[in-house]
């Protein structure tokens, strides 16, 4: 009889064993996906990743795109209202956008209107045209302002 | 010992069916919550635009706070309250529901029964029109009219008294009217806050149910669940700037030309579309999914999918620059890739040995950057004596001795040295030869820097270069000017005593090295030489005699994108990530570093955002497995004008610099549609002696064309290069003053001084409009102003939006600026 006894017992342990293993390695894959999302991974990825080194968000390098080609003639490469000789007879200047107290005390909205209607409709000299009817979309002018913001980066503020 | 029938497994059994119940539970939870990432996600993005919601709320109650305080709403309300009280005052309310009733009274008892007898009696008219229509008898005739009469006597009575009804209606509401106005006063001060607060409820009431959003796109085979994610994609609003939920960037030019619904994401960002358990599955960034996300601009390698052309395709400016680069790069040189012609972009070198020196062949093989920073050619990284082996065999090519006559010659004659010069600046050399760091305009001339020139090359071979370039380089992009020997001359005495290298100069001994140095060839050397040369296939970029049948010894890089990590040779380097990208960018970079002394392919001097662009456009070789509706074939004109002028063309390289019909450059102005802009005696005039127009590096040069020449050339381009579109506007009415006042005055309102000049006022960022009524068409002039983005040579012109009256206006102010009356115009500004 002894025989039976062992036969009975050692598919239970079996099973449950197998149970066991089933379960801890199931919620393996579910600390994982947790760990996606608490530890922000989705942000920083890490290998295997096809990303290149020069990386700039769309925003910013449209902006320079439409920036260097519509802006740059008069308010120059780096933002400094230094447009060559292009707008050396201009009076007044061209605004300098490198200069962080100016761009500390403008809003991104207010940016917006005076590229879009031009600077004649906020009573300043006609010189800056509006750009609403060229560009045609809200969003490139939203990408200038965002190319803008980063002129004053590297600059110290005073 | 119990008999096994008698034994109990109660234990057992409740063991197994707890464990079964567990498993079963944990089994549904997975299931339902485990494995859906998404649902978390889209709880997080609907709790944010609560949130949001619930922000614009409180910011639009505060603002609703500070209206509030104002005089104006002050003022209403007070009214209302005024009216209010009126209302409330006894006799108002009498009258109020006397009236009440009065109407009740009409309409329920008089008009009620009233009515009741119009229906019956129409009734009865229409039976008896029914009957008399039967039986056509007289009878009928006469009970119908009868009823007629009736029924219209009845109408009256009703009339009158719906006039009544309605006279105490006015009355009634009368009492209430200032009431009504008010209220519906101060809604208007508060319509911005009740909308919000709409949103608000509605948005608490009921989120929107947690879904898995696939789009399934048959025509391309993909199943992309991404959306489940990122739900603020495709959104009008942009609801936060953080991913996932984040709007996708520059939708102006991808959603808006790629519906989601047509392409999904995954055929530009590649990953895997399917899956949803893990964010790093779903991205392909798992070592075994073989297309992992091409994340930031590199996704513009998928552009090249559809987009048979890139360059001008807004989106795709880093794939565009790349390939740009490969082939200005002269990479088709040594790797063949479908699609891309050969082109030999190199000059010809089987007589270069009679062109410059020996001493200066050295230095450019050692490494062209060094003499040149923007030389083209890469560095071979040859040592000395394969330098010197290679330079005596490209002199052994034309030559039996070293040694050429260098044309740097400090002492020439004054006259013409300043004859030359005068020559020089107004062939205005300086747009694409830059000289000490400054000129060379044209980004995509790559002509050679002027600074040392002389001390390069020998003075029989400027001579002949100057006199005409394509006998000795005929693909070169230079033009032939037209110069008589004599000024040929007078421009090489200028660049000999100009452009020479003193330092080299100070370096030899006394005038040794401006006359030649004459040394028998090494036969020896120059087969050398010649192994080489077929070795680092130098014969990819430059035409070399005997070997015209050689084919290029580069990898072919057709579907070079697709390759795996496992086709990709690491070598020796064990220190970078196993990845095509990483390996991709090291071999640029450092193309022998994998396998030295192998490997022949040349080192690059670029900045990281070309390498990039470069590793982008490798990015997108790939096979395009596109069905055809996708694909955005690229209008192949292929112009080619035949003939006179047609030679003329090529011998002045025009479309190094213009665009005519989606072939040439936009340096200068299209020409495309010159025939419409311009007028035909202008044209002659400026072929001629080119006015000042622009800035004087964008300015043209003059290329002497003989008087014949440009007849044929202005024919030519008033004849075909014109388009029916310019001439829309027929007639513009005839040009009066007070209209060219006009246009003066908003040509002085809108700003166009900042950019244009007129006299010796204004910017130069567009031509100089001193004698635009000579030089445009005013046809020209009305589209320019209408639409300058279509009708115009720079995407820059802004366009103001100006009304048509505005616009035949300034038009006819333009067209009176010609050149007699310009002087007197810029007195009068004065």
């Amino acid at each position: 009889m002894e025989k039976y006894k062992l036969n009975q017992r050692k598919p239970c342990k079996g099973i449950i064993s197998v149970l066991i293993v089933l379960m801890v390695s199931a919620c393996q894959p579910l600390a994982n996906s947790e760990e996606d999302m608490d530890t922000g991974e989705y942000f920083k990825p890490e290998g295997h990743v096809m990303e290149l080194k020069t990386k700039e968000s769309f925003e910013i390098r449209n902006g320079r795109i439409i920036y260097i080609e519509h802006c740059a003639p008069c308010h120059g490469a780096t933002g400094k209202g230094d447009g060559s000789y292009y707008a050396s007879g201009l009076e007044p200047k061209p605004r300098n956008f490198a200069d962080p107290e100016f761009a500390e005390s403008v809003q991104d909205d207010y940016l917006f209107e005076v590229i879009w209607k031009g600077t004649a409709a906020f009573g300043k000299s006609p010189y800056c045209p509006p750009w609403g009817g060229t560009l045609k979309e809200e969003e490139k002018v939203r990408n200038i302002i965002s190319f803008l913001r980063t002129l004053t980066l590297h600059a110290k503020p005073k | 010992m119990k008999r096994e029938e008698q034994k109990s497994f109660a234990l057992m059994y409740l063991i197994c069916s707890v464990v079964l119940v567990l498993v079963m539970g944990w089994g549904i939870w997975n299931e339902v919550v485990g494995k859906r990432l998404w649902k978390d996600y889209q709880r997080k993005f609907y709790s944010i635009i609560e949130k949001n919601v619930s922000k614009e709320l409180e910011k639009e109650k505060t603002r609703f706070e500070i209206i509030k305080k104002q005089d104006d709403y002050q003022v209403v309300k007070r009214k209302l309250e005024n009216a209010r009280k009126e209302f409330d005052l006894k006799r108002n309310q009498n009258e109020f529901n006397r009236l009440g009733s009065v109407i009740h009274d009409i309409r329920d008892k008089e008009l009620a029964s009233l009515n009741l007898q119009l229906t019956d009696v129409r009734n009865k008219v229409m039976e008896a029109e029914y009957n008399y229509t039967k039986s056509q008898k007289e009878e009928d005739r006469l009970k119908l009219e009868k009823l007629k009469e009736e029924s219209k006597e009845l109408l009256a009575i009703v009339d009158k008294i719906k006039e009544r009804l309605e006279e105490e209606q006015k009355k009634k509401s009368a009492l209430t009217a200032d009431i009504d106005k008010y209220e519906s006063e101060l809604l208007v001060f508060a319509a911005p806050l009740n909308k919000i607060k709409e949103k608000y409820a509605s948005l608490k009431k009921r989120r929107p149910s947690l879904q898995e959003y696939q789009l399934h796109i048959p025509d391309l085979e993909r199943v992309d669940r991404c959306m489940s994610c990122h739900l603020g994609i495709d959104k009008e609003e942009r609801v936060v700037d953080e991913q996932p939920f984040k709007k996708h960037p520059g939708s102006f030019i991808f959603l808006k030309n790629h519906s989601l619904k047509d392409f999904g994401c995954t055929v530009c960002h590649e990953g895997q579309g399917r899956a949803t358990t893990s964010v790093k599955k779903a991205h392909g960034e798992v070592e075994y999914w073989l297309k992992p996300m091409l994340r930031g601009s590199l996704a513009q390698a998928s552009c090249k999918k559809c987009h048979e052309r890139t360059d001008n395709l807004p989106g795709a400016e880093t794939v565009s620059i790349g390939q740009k680069l490969f082939v200005e790069r002269g990479c088709i040189g040594c790797h063949d890739v479908e699609g891309f012609p050969t082109v030999k972009i190199g000059p010809p070198l089987t007589f270069v040995g009679e062109k410059v020196s020996y001493k200066w062949l050295e230095t450019w093989l050692k490494n062209p950057q060094d003499y040149y920073e923007k030389a083209r050619m890469p560095n071979f990284m040859l040592s000395d004596e394969e330098i010197r082996n290679i330079a005596d065999f490209f002199v052994s090519l034309s030559k039996s001795e070293l040694g050429v006559m260098i044309a740097a010659d400090p002492d020439v004659d004054e006259e013409m040295y300043q004859r030359g010069k005068a020559l020089y600046n107004s062939s205005r050399c300086v747009i694409c030869h830059p000289r000490e760091g400054r000129g060379g305009a044209v980004k995509y001339v790559y002509a050679p820097d002027h600074t040392t020139i002389a001390s390069k090359i020998s003075k029989d071979w400027l001579f002949r270069w100057i006199k005409n370039p394509r006998s000795y380089h005929p693909k070169t992009k230079m033009p032939h000017f037209r110069f008589t020997d004599k000024e040929v001359e007078e421009l090489v005495a200028f660049m000999s005593a100009e452009f020479i290298d003193w330092d080299a100069l100070e370096d030899e001994e006394n005038g040794e090295h401006v006359k030649a140095v004459k040394r028998e060839i090494d036969h020896v050397s120059a087969g050398k030489g010649k192994k080489l040369v077929k070795d680092y296939g130098c014969f990819g970029c430059h035409e070399i005699k005997g070997f015209e049948n050689e084919s290029k010894i580069g990898a072919e890089l057709t579907s070079f994108g697709a390759k795996g990590v496992e086709f990709l040779d690491f070598g020796v380097v064990r220190d970078i990530e196993k990845s095509w990208l990483s390996w991709t960018t090291a071999k640029l970079k450092d193309p022998r570093q994998f396998r030295e002394g192998i490997s022949r392919m040349p080192k690059f001097t670029l900045s990281d955002e070309d390498f990039d662009a470069l590793v982008c456009l490798l990015a997108s070789f790939k096979e395009k497995s596109i069905p055809v509706k996708y694909f955005d074939k690229a209008m192949t004109v292929g112009y080619e004008p035949q003939g006179k002028f047609g030679k003329i063309m090529k011998d002045l390289n025009c479309l190094v610099c213009h665009r005519i019909k989606d072939k040439g450059a936009d340096f200068a102005p299209e020409l495309t549609y010159e025939g419409s802009r311009v007028k035909r005696e202008w044209l002659v005039n400026f072929l001629k002696t080119p006015d000042v127009l622009r800035p004087l590096l964008k300015q043209m040069p003059r290329f002497n064309m003989s008087d014949e020449e440009i007849e044929v050339v202005a024919d030519y381009i008033n004849l075909v290069l014109v388009d029916d579109h310019v001439l829309a506007k027929e007639d513009l009415g005839e040009i009066t003053s007070d209209d060219v006042e006009i246009g003066k005055k908003i040509y002085n309102e809108k700003g166009c001084k900042a950019c244009h000049q007129i006299g010796m006022e204004g910017g130069a960022v567009g031509p100089n409009l001193s004698a635009t009524g000579d030089r445009l068409t005013s046809e020209y002039i009305y589209m320019h102003l209408k639409d300058p983005q279509k009708w115009g040579s720079s995407n820059v012109a802004p366009n103001y939006g100006l009304q048509d009256k505005e616009i035949t206006c300034l038009t006819k102010y333009l067209s009176d600026l010609r050149v007699k009356k310009v002087g007197f115009l810029w007195k009068n500004t004065n």
